[in-house]
C-alpha cells in the first residue's frame, strides 16, 4: 500500500477508430450513455453527421450525452449545423431549446445568419431566443438587425432583449433609437427604466 | 546568441501579417492554445529563435518547413516546448492540496467498492516541470493518514517534452521550493549544490510522467475513466471558449464517476461546461463528475 512506482508503459489499448457510420449507429442506439457520449465527442471530426447529431439531440434524454453532442456541433459548425440547432428553438422542450441556444451562442458567423432569418419569425418567442443567441455572439454585422428590432419589433419584449442587446454592443448614436422605443410604449414602466440604462450605458462607454 | 548571429547574418525579418495568422491557426490546431495580441512579443522572440535554428529564414519559410519537411513532428515539439509557459513552484495554491487529502479523498475513498483491486489514480495535467505532481507525493505521505491503506498512482503529464525530462530528473532550484517547510525539504531532497534541490529517487520514482496533448481525442481515450481526481490548474486561461469546452469534455471522460477536477484559482469550469456539479469544501472549490 501507499504510492506506486513508476510503471513501464501505458496498459490501456488504443481502439482503432471507427467509422462515421458506425458511430452514428452508436450514437441512436446504444445502451449505455457512456458509448453514446464517446460517439458523439468522436463525430466533431465529421460534418458530414450534423444531421444525425441534431437528429440525436431532439431524442437524448441524458444531459451528459446532449452536452457532448453539443460540443460536437459546435465543433462542426457548419451552416447545416447551425441551421440544424435553429430549427430545434422552436421545440416546446426547456432543456432542448436551451442547448441549442447555448450552442448556437458559440458557433460565429454560421449562427449569426440563422438568427438574421430567424428575427423576422411571426412567433415572438423565436425573435426572442435569436436574439439572446445574438447578444453573445458579438458579430459585428448583427448590429444593424438590432437596431431594426429595436426600431419595428411591435412585441415589448422581443424589443426590450433588442435594446439591451444593442446597448451593450452599440454607440452613443443609438441612444434615440432608444428614446423612441420607449416613446411606442408610453404605458411600460420597465421601458422607461430600462431606456435609461441603455441610454446610459451608450452614452457612458464614449464618456458623454 | 542564435545561431544566425552567431553566423553573422541579420536576425530574421519581423512576420508579416498574413503568415502570423495562419501560424496562430496552426498552433491552435494542434494545441488549442490562442496567442492574444498581447503575447505578441513573448510569441515573436520565440518564433525568432525556432526560424533561427532551422535556418528558415522567416516565419512564412518556417510554416513551409514545418508542412512539408517536419516528417517526425520534432521541429512541432520544439515549437510547442519553445511556446509553452511553465512557471510553477512546490505547493503552488496549497489549499488545493490539503483540500486533497481532508476531503477529496476520504470521499473517493468511501464511494469505492470494497475489495476493488484498481489503485486511487490521481493526474497532474499539464504538469510542467515537476512541482505539482510531487507536491501531490509529498502532500499524501505528510498529511493523509490513510496512505498506507490504499494503493495510490499518480500520473503527470505536460505537451512540452523539455519539461517532462526536468520532471523526472527532479533537480529543482531555491524559487521552486521556496514554499516547502524545511523539515519536508530535509526529509524529500538532498543538496547536490548550492541553491540546487534534488529530489529522492524514492519519491521521484513515484510519479509516472508522459506526454500529452489535452486537445489530441486519439490519446485522451486511452484514459478514459481512469482517474479519480485530476489537477488540470491555469492551463483553460490559454485556451478559447471551444477548446476549454474541448478540454472539459475530455477531461470528463478520463474521469471515474464520482471523480474531482480541481482548476486553477481564476478558473471556473461553470463558465464552460454544466458537466459537473461545484463542491464547496472547507479548504476549496473543486467540480465533480457525477456519479450518474
Amino acid at each position: 500500500m501507499g504510492l506506486l512506482k513508476r510503471r513501464a508503459a501505458d496498459p490501456v489499448p488504443v481502439a482503432a477508430p471507427r467509422s462515421v457510420a458506425s458511430l452514428i449507429y452508436t450514437l441512436r442506439g446504444a445502451a449505455t450513455a457512456a458509448e453514446r457520449r464517446a460517439a458523439a465527442l468522436d463525430l466533431m471530426a465529421a460534418p458530414e453527421a450534423a444531421a444525425e447529431l441534431i437528429a440525436a439531440l431532439a431524442e437524448e434524454p441524458h444531459v451528459q450525452v446532449q452536452q457532448a453532442i453539443v460540443t460536437a456541433l459546435i465543433s462542426i459548425g457548419t451552416s447545416p449545423a447551425s441551421a440544424g440547432l435553429a430549427r430545434l428553438l422552436a421545440s416546446g422542450d426547456t432543456a432542448l431549446r436551451n442547448a441549442a441556444i447555448e450552442a448556437l451562442q458559440q458557433m460565429g458567423a454560421p449562427a449569426a445568419v440563422q438568427m438574421e432569418a430567424l428575427l423576422a419569425a411571426p412567433d415572438p418567442d423565436l425573435r426572442l431566443f435569436a436574439l439572446n443567441v445574438l447578444s453573445a455572439l458579438r458579430y459585428p454585422p448583427a448590429l444593424a438587425w438590432l437596431r431594426v428590432a429595436v426600431n419595428r419589433d411591435e412585441n415589448v419584449n422581443v424589443g426590450l432583449a433588442a435594446v439591451e442587446a444593442l446597448a451593450e454592443q452599440g454607440d452613443p448614436a443609438d441612444a434615440p433609437a432608444f428614446r423612441a422605443f420607449a416613446a411606442r410604449f408610453p404605458g411600460e414602466a420597465f421601458v422607461a427604466f430600462a431606456v435609461t440604462l441603455a441610454c446610459r450605458r451608450v452614452l457612458s462607454d464614449c464618456g458623454r | 546568441m542564435s545561431d544566425l548571429a552567431a553566423r553573422g547574418q541579420a536576425a530574421p525579418p519581423a512576420a508579416d501579417p498574413e503568415s502570423f495568422e495562419r501560424f496562430q491557426e496552426l498552433f491552435y490546431r494542434k494545441t488549442g492554445i490562442i496567442f492574444g495580441a498581447a503575447k505578441r512579443y513573448f510569441v515573436d522572440r520565440r518564433l525568432e529563435e525556432r526560424i533561427a535554428s532551422t535556418g528558415t529564414g522567416s516565419l512564412r519559410g518556417y510554416l513551409r518547413f514545418l508542412r512539408n519537411d517536419d516528417r517526425t513532428g520534432e521541429e512541432l515539439q520544439r515549437l510547442v516546448n519553445a511556446m509553452t509557459v511553465n512557471e510553477t513552484y512546490f505547493y503552488r495554491e496549497e489549499y488545493q492540496f490539503r483540500c486533497l487529502v481532508t476531503s477529496i479523498l476520504p470521499e473517493v475513498v468511501a464511494a469505492r467498492k470494497p475489495q476493488d483491486p484498481r489503485p486511487i489514480r490521481l493526474w497532474s495535467l499539464p504538469c510542467s516541470t515537476g512541482e505539482e505532481p510531487y507536491s501531490l507525493a509529498i502532500q499524501l505521505l505528510e498529511n493523509w493518514s490513510a496512505v498506507d491503506l490504499h494503493d495510490v498512482e499518480i500520473m503527470a503529464s505536460d505537451i512540452d517534452t523539455r519539461v517532462l525530462a526536468q520532471a523526472r530528473a527532479g533537480r529543482f532550484d531555491r524559487r521552486s521550493v521556496q514554499y516547502l517547510p524545511d523539515r519536508v525539504k530535509r526529509r524529500y531532497f538532498s543538496q547536490p549544490e548550492a541553491g540546487q534541490w534534488q529530489l529522492i529517487d524514492d519519491l521521484r520514482s513515484s510519479v509516472d510522467f508522459n506526454t500529452i496533448n489535452l486537445n489530441d481525442r486519439e490519446a485522451m481515450r486511452r484514459h478514459a475513466g481512469a482517474f479519480d481526481v485530476i489537477f488540470c490548474r491555469n492551463l483553460l486561461i490559454y485556451f478559447d471558449d471551444i477548446s476549454r469546452r474541448h478540454a472539459a469534455e475530455e477531461i470528463y471522460e478520463a474521469l471515474r464517476p464520482g471523480g474531482f477536477v480541481c482548476l486553477g484559482h481564476s478558473e471556473s469550469m461553470s463558465r464552460i461546461s454544466s458537466l459537473f456539479t461545484l463542491r464547496r469544501f472547507p479548504d476549496a472549490l473543486v467540480y465533480q463528475k457525477p456519479n450518474s
